[in-house]
Parts: structure tokens; C-alpha cells; sequence
């Protein structure tokens, strides 16, 4: 499958076509999503209204997770197969997943000054988001750092994997420990013990950024595609005028 | 929708950030993307132009 999809031409071909229908339907999820969390879902028992913030942090914090989790596959499939592509949806999902990590730590802040009463504490779940966030820009500044792509890449493939150890110290980290954080409430042996009121605009939220993350990591590919393009014309042109 | 609903118990001051950062972040990835793809773009075309 991804042999099939690593040629850029067939790549542009079918994203073409997914582009604009992932648009659509991504924003259509979203502002239904943000009316739903903000005006149509109850408030918690315990939290209040501060529930809604929920709404916003729970899908940024997945998404950071499992941006991570592709662009790490993506760096294996780089680093073992030399896939072409693969570089590139890498470099293409690491702002989008560090912009995403960020977006977690800030709103869990703005949570948790009224429910815990601190903005920041050295809890196992918040610093190992924190550590997520910095795995995300050594992956950024790496792949920037070298004068030579490749070395940037390959260096930078490597942090990536090494970086796949914090997913599941992120995940089980309520568990392992007693933190602050409350345990999950959605992904459980036994099911989620959030009621449907409140999952469903959280899982129209989660769709709705999956598929945005989705359409822009889409466009970023297509514009490193085309950079590479006008490296190698411009490389020609150079020579050219050499000989 | 009247004004105490926006007021959400007090916690407004919490909540209204939470969604406008992140809808601010969500805006500037896209408008970042879209910018750098017409970039490319544009870069392309000169260069085809001028090889041609």
C-alpha cells in the first residue's frame, strides 16, 4: 500500500481529488462540534461549565500523540525502506503535531488553574506531554540543522523513534502513577464512563481535527513535492549557465 | 442565546481563551500552508519560465 502511494505522481493524483472533500467535511465537523461543546452539551456534576474546555484539550492531546505516532512510522519506513515520501510527510506532520502538543499544555493549563488550582504542575501526564513537545521541535530544529538534507533527515528519523518510547509513558502514565490528572474516561477495556452527551460532541471535535490535520499535512507534502521540483530546475538552470 | 450563557459560571475567562487559541492555531497552520503552497507555486512557474 504505501509502496503504491510512495510514487508522487499517483500521491498528487488521489489527493487531489480527497482535498477538498476533506476541507468540507473536517470544518463542517468542527463548527458543529464547537456548537454542540460550547451551547448544546451539559455541564459536569463536579466541574461546571469548566467541562467544556475538554472539548478542545482532549482532541488536541490525541492528535499530538497520534501525529507522533505516524510521523515516527513514517521515519521508520524513511530510514529502513528509503520510501521518497516519507521524509516529507514526516518534516509535514511535526509543526502540525508541536503546534497540537502546545495546544494541550495551555489549554490543560487553562483547566486546571480553577479545578486544581495551579497552572502547572510536575505531574507524570503533564510532563510527559511536555517532553512530547520537545521531541517535536528537536525533530524540527534536526532536520533544519544539517547542510546536507539527508543528514538532517536520518538524524532527525533517529530522535523520532527514539521519541516513540514517550507514547506510551503518555498513555499509561494515570495509571502507573498517582498523578493529578484524572485517569482516561474514553479509551478503557470496559468502555467509555463519559456519558453521550458529552462523547459526542468530543468525538465530532476528534474527527473534525483528525481530518484538518489530514488535509493540511496533505497540502504540505504537495508543497515540499513541488520544492524539490525547483531545487532540481534550479540546480539545471545553474548548471546551464556553467556550461 | 442571552448573555449568561457566555458568562458559563465565571469560568468564561477560562474557557473562551481555551477556544479561541486554539482556533487562532488551527487558522494559522491553515493560512501558513496555504501560503507556502502558492510560494512553491509561484517559484515553479518562474523557473519553468526561465528554462524554457
Amino acid at each position: 500500500m504505501f509502496d503504491w502511494l510512495a510514487n508522487p505522481n499517483r500521491f498528487k493524483k488521489i489527493t487531489n481529488k480527497l482535498e477538498p472533500l476533506l476541507m468540507v467535511i473536517s470544518l463542517l465537523f468542527i463548527i458543529s462540534g464547537l456548537y454542540f461543546s460550547l451551547f448544546d452539551s451539559p455541564k459536569d456534576y463536579q466541574q461546571g461549565d469548566a467541562v467544556r474546555i475538554m472539548y478542545v484539550h482532549v482532541p488536541s492531546a490525541w492528535l499530538a500523540s497520534f501525529l507522533y505516532l505516524s510521523l515516527a512510522v513514517s521515519c521508520i519506513f524513511y530510514l529502513v525502506w528509503k520510501h521518497p515520501l516519507a521524509d516529507l510527510i514526516s518534516s509535514s506532520i511535526a509543526p502540525i503535531g508541536a503546534l497540537f502538543s502546545i495546544l494541550t499544555l495551555i489549554t490543560g493549563s487553562l483547566w486546571g488553574k480553577p479545578m486544581w488550582g495551579t497552572w502547572w504542575v510536575w505531574d507524570a501526564r503533564l510532563t510527559s506531554m511536555l517532553i512530547l513537545f520537545f521531541f517535536y521541535l528537536g525533530f524540527i530544529l534536526l532536520h533544519n540543522a544539517f547542510e546536507r538534507k539527508i543528514d538532517g533527515s536520518k538524524s532527525a528519523s533517529v530522535l523520532a523513534i527514539i521519541g516513540l518510547i514517550n507514547l506510551p509513558i503518555i498513555k499509561f502514565s494515570v495509571d502507573w502513577w498517582h498523578t493529578l490528572h484524572q485517569p482516561s474516561s474514553i479509551l478503557k477495556f470496559d468502555g467509555p464512563s463519559i456519558d453521550n452527551q458529552m462523547l459526542i460532541p468530543l468525538s465530532f471535535m476528534i474527527i473534525g481535527f483528525g481530518l484538518f490535520s489530514l488535509y493540511l499535512i496533505i497540502i504540505n507534502v504537495k508543497t515540499k513535492l513541488i520544492e524539490k521540483k525547483c531545487e532540481a530546475l534550479i540546480l539545471k538552470l545553474n548548471l546551464k549557465e556553467i556550461l | 442565546m442571552n448573555i449568561i450563557s457566555w458568562i458559563m459560571e465565571g469560568y468564561n475567562i477560562y474557557i473562551l481563551p481555551s477556544y479561541i487559541l486554539t482556533l487562532l492555531c488551527i487558522g494559522f497552520l491553515f493560512i501558513r500552508s496555504i501560503y507556502q503552497s502558492k510560494k512553491a507555486k509561484n517559484l515553479l512557474e518562474k523557473l519553468l519560465n526561465s528554462n524554457n
